[in-house]
């Protein structure tokens, strides 16, 4: 399933079969039913879903993979400190994460797009800011526990420097448990970006964008529902996909979900 | 269900407190969608608007409310599960 969101999505100027920012119907002013020519239909713009659609894979992959990148580099950063380092730094940084728990994720996204204007750039970075508690306490729980192992502490009895010690030893050991959360986070980031849209926050139109999709479709709900069909199914199969994919992956290896 | 209960309550009770910051993330859409006058859309109104006084009030407002939902869950903690005592090291 993500194999067949993330081929359309690189190879969307090919798949798409319309201009999706321009109009090419005759339906300017009311929405087109799913015809033929375009197959799932267009909206009151003349658009066509399809390509719209298409198109809008790459803006929410894009946005998913990226802002997951984002709070992995801090997560991982803050586990990794929190866990290797221990006593006061630990306390500190797990304080702070306790106070980023408390405050609700859209909201403070929405505070932070609202404060910085919407573009890619900042919507990458406010959903990276906001996601990235899971993954240092998961981090955090591995780098604990990989400190106290033989190997770690044998390196650093042979004067092994910390940044070494870390690079080396820990890091590589808490790879995977983080590509599996990584995957797993991708739906939470592609949610995000997508209620993100919807409240109008998000990549700023003729863009096409899944949430914004549904947003836009909401006041023609009645007469046209496909509208918002169509971007909902989308979501719902990019975020199945890699939730699928990430327990997949957890079940094949024997482990328990962290 | 006298055996099976008592020892399976706890593990749902701390997730049902740390879902609550999700619900609130979610309330914010639903109420927006329903147009329910409610705290989800006036924080939402209150970032189209920027008013930046409305949006901290909110946000500290879903703060506490969460910090007390989690103050109950380890206070329900202790009652469900006799082996908990408050205060301990």
């Amino acid at each position: 399933m993500v194999l067949s969101v993330v081929l359309t999505a690189v190879f969307a100027p090919i798949v798409a079969p319309h201009d999706p920012t321009r109009a090419v119907a005759q339906t300017f002013g009311d929405p087109g039913f799913p015809s033929r020519a375009f197959p799932l239909g267009t909206d009151q713009l003349g658009r066509d879903v399809l390509s719209r659609i298409i198109f809008g894979a790459r803006i929410s992959l894009t946005v998913g993979i990226a802002a997951m990148a984002v709070t992995m580099t801090i997560g991982v950063a803050v586990g990794l400190a929190a866990g290797f380092f221990g006593g006061a730094v630990d306390f500190a940084l797990m304080r702070f994460t306790d106070v980023m728990l408390t405050l609700p994720a859209l909201l403070l996204a929405m505070a932070f797009v609202a404060v910085l204007r919407p573009s890619l750039w900042s919507i990458l970075l406010v959903i990276g800011l906001v996601s990235w508690t899971s993954i240092a306490r998961v981090v955090r729980a591995e780098a604990l526990s990989l400190t106290q192992r033989d190997f770690v502490i044998s390196a650093r009895s042979l004067g092994a420097s910390s940044i070494r010690l870390i690079g080396r030893h820990v890091l590589p050991n808490v790879m995977p448990i983080v590509v599996v959360m990584a995957v797993l986070g991708t739906s939470g980031t592609l949610l995000l970006d997508a209620g993100l849209s919807f409240l109008g926050l998000g990549v700023p139109p003729p863009t096409p964008s899944w949430g914004r999709m549904v947003e836009e479709a909401t006041t023609y709900f009645r007469t046209a529902p496909w509208l918002a069909i169509f971007p909902g199914l989308a979501i719902l199969y990019a975020v199945m996909g890699f939730n699928l994919l990430g327990y997949g992956y957890l079940r094949r290896r024997g482990r328990s979900s962290a | 269900m006298k055996h099976a209960v008592p020892n399976a309550i706890l593990p749902l009770v701390t997730l049902a407190g740390l879902d609550l910051a999700g619900l609130l993330s979610g309330v914010v859409l639903t109420e927006t969608v329903f147009n329910w006058p409610g705290i989800g859309r006036l924080a939402f109104e209150a970032i189209f608007n920027l008013d930046i006084p409305l949006i901290m009030g909110t946000v500290l407002f879903s703060a506490f409310l969460i910090v007390v939902a989690n103050l109950i869950v380890d206070l329900l903690y202790a009652w469900l599960d006799p082996r908990i005592r408050l205060g301990d090291a």
